[in-house]
């Protein structure tokens, strides 16, 4: 939809060319029915985008990153799309990988990147707690010192990937303040240590995507603490300025309006007047959105703060999901009936689409503190 | 579109803001301001004779028009100005329709003698009228009144004076008539003004919204410290700047040289998504001002009318989206 300038339209050949041509057959056809990948699979096409020097698109280039501002990246992503390629794992990459790469030790820099950027070490996001979800700084995984190491206690939940990851990155307690926000610190933590338990959680999906993640006794490094002690809050912040531009995911969702249509013209109902209309409206819902996010990316590119804006992207691009799955599901029709969890079916595909895409106005900060963001930042009320 | 069509150039940046600030003062008469400002000229020629047309310039004017609540047939000129400079320049009306000498209204596309009610019909002095046939606009016909049965003055729903207007006769041979290039291009285009009018009016219901929400209290505290009217005007950002989005979106789409299939597709999907999102901020903004929200002698009554009447003008039947679903493969 966007003219690209020059360099642009030149770099979009560039990774059409390396998309079209690297996706293993296996994953592309998993990707293409939007059935779930595994982490071998995840893997090995991280390792190829990796080879490509491509795997770590908004580091700086010190680090061996790409540098793309968020233009290249928005290009990347929808020619994902495009090709049927995986999106990569954000956690390690784009979680972690920026708070290491600004408040880590050059040792740390070290050791920690490069397993990050060709995959060799998968990691998970501890934030969330039974007791501490849109308000996180009620966490109270408490880490304590003792000689060399932290001993970390407590619970993390809904952790996606857990049951997949290597290390976990957390934010723990290691102080009681009275601001709730201060005494917060970021902790790296490997899966194998002794008194760490990992249990999956089913999803109404019935697949296992989220985890509880149990510490008990859990003897960590100093050296694995990243930055100061007690400020970690301020890490997480940092963070929530990463990866807002991308998340109301519109190539996905483009690709999930195609399917739709794909599966009304299998069924023989695309010309029927509620299909169509049900069609035409999402897609001018989707064309909205787009234009909305190609704004932000604008501005971002121009150097401008927008992550309190972008909150209308992950409030828009997760509600269109969901009705992009719905509808999805509704034109399979009696296909849908029936579901194997596991199946790379088109049908059992979508079903497993449709139920979890339920959450995704749920995570990565729920939709009600969204409208809270752009209320009390955006609009000053 | 171009990445420079999704932002505000510094000029049209500048201008917008000028008038603006122009406007937030009491108007008597907007066509004199228009005027002062020499915003009637927007939609000229360049010095080749070609239309130039500073989408931007206008979007920003029609969006301060609405901002402002001053309904003037200055966006039907502008169209009909464009309209000639790209599709039609060999049209008799040319010079009279540029420097102003005329002064133009559009009726509803029609095709029957029977006009219906023109906005502004009763102080322009030519009727633009588009001619259909089932349903498809099929020439641009410029009648001048005198070839109109004299009017009764009439209301539109939104309080703007009209005329009712019908032909003496079956349609004169002498009138100036454009080809269907020309009726699609008066299509697309009032269908742009009428967006950038709607952004506008949704702008100001927001921002009188959020003012109201900030110095109205009950409960011993200003209304806009609830969550549940906190969660509702967030919800009106969200839709307006889905409109300015699609605001834009028509503006890059009315490019000279624009493919018409585009054009009008562009259009489409920008009304069907609008039109909910505009009634919602509308009706928000009532309901958030409470009795304040009903009461004509207020801000928002005329606001919402006008998002409403524009809405209707431009919803159902031509927008709907089974005008779209012919050219489903190219939406997404």
């Amino acid at each position: 939809m966007l003219e690209l300038d020059a360099d642009l339209r030149v770099f979009r050949d560039e990774v059409a060319e390396f998309l079209s041509t690297s996706v293993p057959d296996d994953i592309r056809a998993r990707v293409a029915a939007g059935a779930p990948l595994g982490r071998e699979m995840m893997a090995r096409w991280q390792g190829i985008v990796h080879a490509r020097g491509w795997a770590a698109q908004g580091w700086p280039a010190e680090y061996g990153g790409c540098d793309w501002g968020a233009f290249k990246r928005y290009i990347y992503d929808e020619e994902v799309v495009r090709w049927d390629a995986p999106v990569l794992s954000p956690f390690g990459l784009y979680r972690l990988a920026p708070v290491i790469y600004t408040w880590g030790t050059p040792a740390q820099k070290e050791r920690f990147l490069p397993p990050i950027l060709d995959g060799s070490t998968w990691w998970c996001q501890g934030y969330s707690e039974p007791n501490a979800g849109s308000d996180l700084a009620a966490l109270g995984t408490w880490a304590e010192q003792d000689g060399d190491a932290y001993v970390v206690n407590g619970t993390k939940t809904w952790t996606s990937m857990a049951h997949y990851a290597d290390a976990i990155f957390c934010l723990v307690r290691t102080a009681r303040e009275e601001r709730p926000q201060a005494g917060i610190t970021f902790l790296l933590i490997d899966l194998a240590s002794e008194g760490v338990t990992v249990r999956p959680i089913p999803t109404l999906d019935g697949r296992a995507n989220v985890n509880e993640v149990h510490f008990d006794n859990v003897r960590v490094p100093l050296d694995n603490r990243i930055g100061d002690e007690g400020a970690a809050w301020e890490y997480s912040r940092f963070l929530l300025g990463f990866e807002r531009l991308q998340i109301a995911d519109v190539p996905q969702s483009k690709r999930l309006w195609r399917r739709a249509l794909g599966a009304a013209r299998k069924a023989g109902i695309a010309g029927r007047a509620d299909v169509a209309e049900r069609l035409v409206r999402a897609a001018a819902s989707l064309r909205a959105l787009e234009i909305t996010t190609l704004r932000l990316v604008a501005r971002a590119d121009a150097g401008e703060a927008t992550s309190d804006e972008a909150s209308i992207l992950k409030v828009r691009g997760s509600r269109l999901r969901q009705e992009l799955a719905e509808l999805l599901v509704d034109l399979i029709g009696d296909d849908a009936l029936t579901y194997d969890t596991l199946s790379a079916e088109a049908s059992d595909a979508a079903v497993g689409e449709f139920l979890y895409s339920r959450a995704s106005s749920i995570y990565g900060g729920s939709n009600e503190i969204q409208h809270t963001i752009i209320a009390k930042r955006v609009l000053g009320l | 579109m171009k990445v420079t069509d999704l932002l505000w150039s510094d000029e049209e940046a500048l201008l917008r803001d000028m008038l603006r600030r122009r406007l937030a003062e009491p108007v008597d008469d907007a066509d004199a301001v228009l005027e002062e400002l020499g915003l009637w000229q927007l939609a000229g020629f360049d010095d080749d004779g070609c239309g130039a047309l500073q989408q931007g310039m206008l979007q920003a004017v029609a969006e301060e028009l609405g901002r402002a609540r001053l309904v003037t047939n200055w966006a039907a000129q502008m169209a009909a100005v464009n309209t000639i400079a790209l599709a039609d320049p060999k049209n008799p009306l040319k010079e009279a329709l540029t420097t102003g000498a005329i002064r133009v209204a559009i009726a509803a596309p029609c095709e029957s003698v029977d006009l219906g009610v023109v906005e502004h019909g009763a102080t322009a002095s030519v009727i633009c009228v588009p001619w259909t046939q089932k349903s498809a606009v099929v020439r641009l016909v410029w009648l001048p009144t005198s070839a109109l049965a004299p009017g009764d003055e009439a209301t539109t729903t939104d309080g703007q004076p009209g005329a009712r207007l019908s032909l003496r006769d079956a349609l004169g041979p002498d009138a100036p008539r454009s080809g269907p290039t020309a009726a699609e291009r008066l299509f697309r285009i009032r269908e742009a003004f009428d967006l950038w009018e709607l952004t506008g009016i949704c702008a100001r219901l927001l921002d009188e919204t959020v003012d109201y929400a900030q110095s109205r209290q009950q409960f011993g505290r200003p209304i806009a410290k609830f969550q549940a009217l906190q969660h509702g005007i967030a919800a009106m950002w969200i839709a307006l700047e889905e409109i300015r989005s699609m605001a834009l979106a028509a503006r890059a789409a009315l490019s000279p040289g624009a493919e018409p299939e585009a054009l009008a597709r562009t259009m489409g999907l920008a009304w069907i998504a609008a039109v909910p999102l505009a009634r919602q901020i509308a009706q928000s903004a009532i309901q958030y001002h409470g009795g304040m929200g009903v009461a004509e002698e207020y801000t928002i009554a005329p606001l919402a009318r006008r998002a409403w009447f524009l809405t209707q003008r431009q919803s159902v039947v031509r927008q709907g989206p089974g005008a779209l679903a012919d050219q489903i493969d190219s939406l997404v």
